[in-house]
């Protein structure tokens, strides 16, 4: 009676994605995840569309795989 | 009659060389099996040893990388003085002893101050190799090395049944270990990624229940105070009513004292308390969508039941209702770095206290919602 085999459990690990809002005019934006973020942290991160220069961290989360849809 | 007919008729075989030879070697296995019965149970107890060894070894392995990681973590954000490898090896051998339970009259209160004490050292250990980091990270740290600590219990406890039912030829213990492997190595690999999320600050799984209230909260807040060590209330308004928010201290990795906080919520605010939600993340079973939302009745708190016993008691003294809301995970993304389908569920939590707050909570009262969860990377 064999349990699966160790390599088969191993788990990959995905680091999260930050996902920034900005205060001025609300675009939100995404880049990879800093050791410094943290949720409804203010950065001094420009806004790329109105160029302001507060951005609010709205969440923090690994993005998960599109499922493909069948057409 | 040709000579040796009867021989072929006993053994069903043409008289040829080779027929003969397997045929011995058959008969040779059977009086083998007669003889020395428990043979087929030696050949699957050394089978079962061999997977449970690759196991074993794998676990160390998950044992080592995240006892790496530990150091690692500590030297880049605590920047201690010395080397703490050997500070952190005796903290992963540290223990908290229960209180004894044949009295089981004040055990809640006992278990609470044993659990604390440990606590307090524990942090206190970790803040002693981190003098270079910020409090909310030595917290998180402290996550970090529990982490540390458990993937070497678990560790420890596999390899001591592993050793004693080789020792002792027992194919029933081996068996039972073998049983619970899947489940072992599933948390396993969960812990080491959990070490990830603790050793960068990322928000897990369980947090969701604080995300969910401080989404509530945020840009409402008319106050903000500390009720109890690491826990932090929240006062806004929504719709003339008074909504005290109960979490953890973030952005560093505490659990906080929610129970502590509602029961001297209560004891200030007297009988304007309409109503008691506690919000937190809840396991789901196999087939379960993750990130779905279910409400009930009573207080969603894990842990070793202290703040759930505090909330139940105080609410049945006062008679308080209690909502709660779960949000479903699995046992793995509960301690790994918040996925986005449970991440999402925290907006639908908001919609729904705020609905039930509309319907249960009289205008002009006070009801307290209490977010349950590691705030680890959410402030």
């Amino acid at each position: 009676m064999e349990s699966f085999p160790p390599s088969k459990m191993a788990l990959r690990y995905v680091p999260p994605l930050t996902f920034l809002k900005c205060t001025a005019c609300g675009t939100e934006n995404s880049r990879t995840f800093k050791e410094e973020d943290y949720v409804f942290k203010k950065t001094n991160e420009v806004c790329p569309k109105c160029g302001n220069n507060e951005m609010l961290i709205v969440a923090i989360y690994v993005k998960e795989k599109e499922k493909k849809t069948l057409s | 009659m040709k000579e040796g007919f009867f021989l072929n008729q006993l053994t069903g075989l043409n008289d040829t060389g080779l027929g003969t030879i397997v045929w011995l070697i058959w008969l040779a296995l059977m009086m083998l099996f007669l003889f020395y019965p428990t043979m087929s149970q030696r050949i699957q107890l050394g089978y079962m040893l061999r997977d449970l060894e690759r196991k074993l070894a794998r676990l160390k392995l998950v044992k080592d990388e995240v006892r790496d990681r530990t150091i690692d973590a500590i030297k880049r954000i605590g920047k201690p003085e010395k080397d703490p490898t050997q500070d952190i090896d005796r903290l992963m051998e540290f223990f908290v002893i229960e209180p004894e339970s044949m009295d089981p009259y004040g055990i809640v209160y006992k278990l609470e101050h044993i659990l604390e004490t440990g606590e307090s050292k524990f942090e206190e250990e970790v803040r002693k190799l981190s003098p270079a980091a910020e409090e909310y990270k030595v917290k998180t740290l402290a996550n970090l090395v529990e982490v540390a600590r458990t993937t070497n219990y678990l560790y420890r406890i596999v390899r001591h049944y592993y050793l004693l039912g080789k020792r002792t030829s027992n194919i029933y213990l081996i068996l039972q270990l073998q049983m619970l492997m899947p489940q072992l190595m599933e948390m396993t690999e969960a812990l080491r990624l959990a070490s990830y999320a603790f050793a960068y600050g990322q928000p897990i799984g369980d947090g969701i229940g604080v995300l969910a209230v401080a989404k509530l909260a945020y840009g409402k807040e008319k106050a903000r105070y500390e009720i109890a060590k690491d826990t932090t209330v929240s006062e806004i308004e929504f719709e003339n009513r008074r909504v005290l928010i109960v979490r953890a201290t973030g952005p560093g990795g505490t659990v906080g004292r929610p129970g502590e906080g509602v029961k001297k919520l209560i004891e200030r605010e007297g009988d304007n308390v309409k109503l008691i939600i506690t919000i937190d993340a809840g396991l789901r079973l196999e087939g379960d969508e993750s990130g779905k939302m279910v409400e009930g009745v009573g207080v969603a708190i894990g842990g070793p039941g202290i703040d759930k016993y505090k909330i139940e008691e105080i609410a049945k003294e006062r008679q308080i209702p209690l909502y709660a809301f779960v949000i479903y995970e699995s046992i793995v993304e509960a301690i790994t770095p918040m996925r986005e389908a449970i991440a999402k569920a925290a907006d639908t939590v908001v919609e729904k206290v705020k609905s039930v707050l509309l319907e249960k909570v009289p205008a002009g009262s006070t009801a307290i919602v209490a977010g349950i969860g590691n705030t680890v990377g959410i402030g």
